[in-house]
């Protein structure tokens, strides 16, 4: 029985090792700082600092899907502001030395299932977006949600 | 015989978790929460406040109203975000005419006809003291 136990629990722990070896996290949001009504303002994703970057860890070489769920719209309270987010909007880089002013994966678009190897030093995805405040649009700080889920294909 | 059942569990045991390994290796999944923010600023509003009047004039006498004129003077008042930055441009008249059009007068504006109060007691006649 003990010896059961035993095997049960270096088991479950090689299990669990596995599953915390894929992680995603955000290290940057996407900000678009300050904005005046009725002038659309483009955050590109290459450029560092404003551009949403997210980065997955993991075992180099699986391969992984990347999938975004996007805003339409920015909100406080009862106001919206359109957000737009082009199909090249994305930008992936998984080499050893990733640059986000010059993605190894340029021009993705984030409207769609990405699949990618993870690199040696992990995947690096970034994501520009464009707002378009209206003529009359409330002043205020506006924010949505940006979700990205990234799961092991297997292969 | 107890050997073979003890083996036996042993080796379920490991196929179960095992099984669980394996499904794990394939549809592991991660999700974040990122954000999108931005900060909307007042907008830019502007409404004349006091027109330009000259008053009483007479036929071959120049009149000039001073832009520290309060009471004379054109105002044109612009709100917004304070701190921003903004460019401002007037199209102006050459000539003042009558309501018909049937008569006109020239009007002169020279380069130094401008002045401009942000601070937050603005007043044409002690420009920029606030």
């Amino acid at each position: 029985m003990k010896r059961n136990l035993l095997i049960l629990f270096f088991c479950l722990l090689l299990a669990s090792t596995h599953l915390s070896a894929q992680n995603v996290t955000v290290n940057n949001n996407l900000s678009f700082g300050t904005v005046y009504p009725g002038i659309p303002k483009a955050i590109s994703k290459t450029t560092a600092g404003l551009a949403a970057e997210f980065f997955i860890s993991g075992t180099a070489g699986n391969e992984v899907t990347i999938e975004f769920a996007l805003p339409t719209y920015m909100n406080i309270g009862s106001s919206n502001m359109q957000v737009i987010f082009q199909e090249t909007d994305c930008a992936i880089d998984t080499s050893a030395t990733p640059d986000q002013s010059n993605p190894e994966f340029n021009n993705l678009d984030p409207w769609h299932t990405l699949t990618y190897r993870i690199g040696s030093s992990g995947l690096y995805v970034w994501l520009g977006g464009i707002l378009v405040p209206g003529l009359t649009q409330s002043e205020g700080s506006y924010a949505s949600n940006i979700v990205i889920t990234v799961t092991y294909t297997g292969n | 015989m107890k050997n073979i059942r003890d083996n036996k569990r042993i080796i379920s045991t490991i196929v179960c978790v095992l099984s669980c390994f394996a499904f794990t290796n394939v549809s592991a999944q991660d999700v974040a929460n990122g954000s999108a923010t931005a900060n909307v600023q007042t907008a830019l509003a502007i409404v004349s406040t006091q027109d330009l009047q000259f008053g009483s004039v007479f036929q071959g006498v120049s009149k000039t109203v001073a832009n520290s004129d309060a009471a004379a003077s054109g105002i044109f008042a612009i709100t917004g975000s304070a701190g921003s930055g903004i460019s401002a441009y007037m199209t102006l008249p050459q000539y003042i005419s009558t309501a018909t059009g049937d008569d006109r007068m020239n009007i002169a504006f020279n380069n130094s006809d401008l002045s401009v109060d942000s601070t937050s007691n603005a007043d044409p006649s002690a420009f920029g003291d606030g």
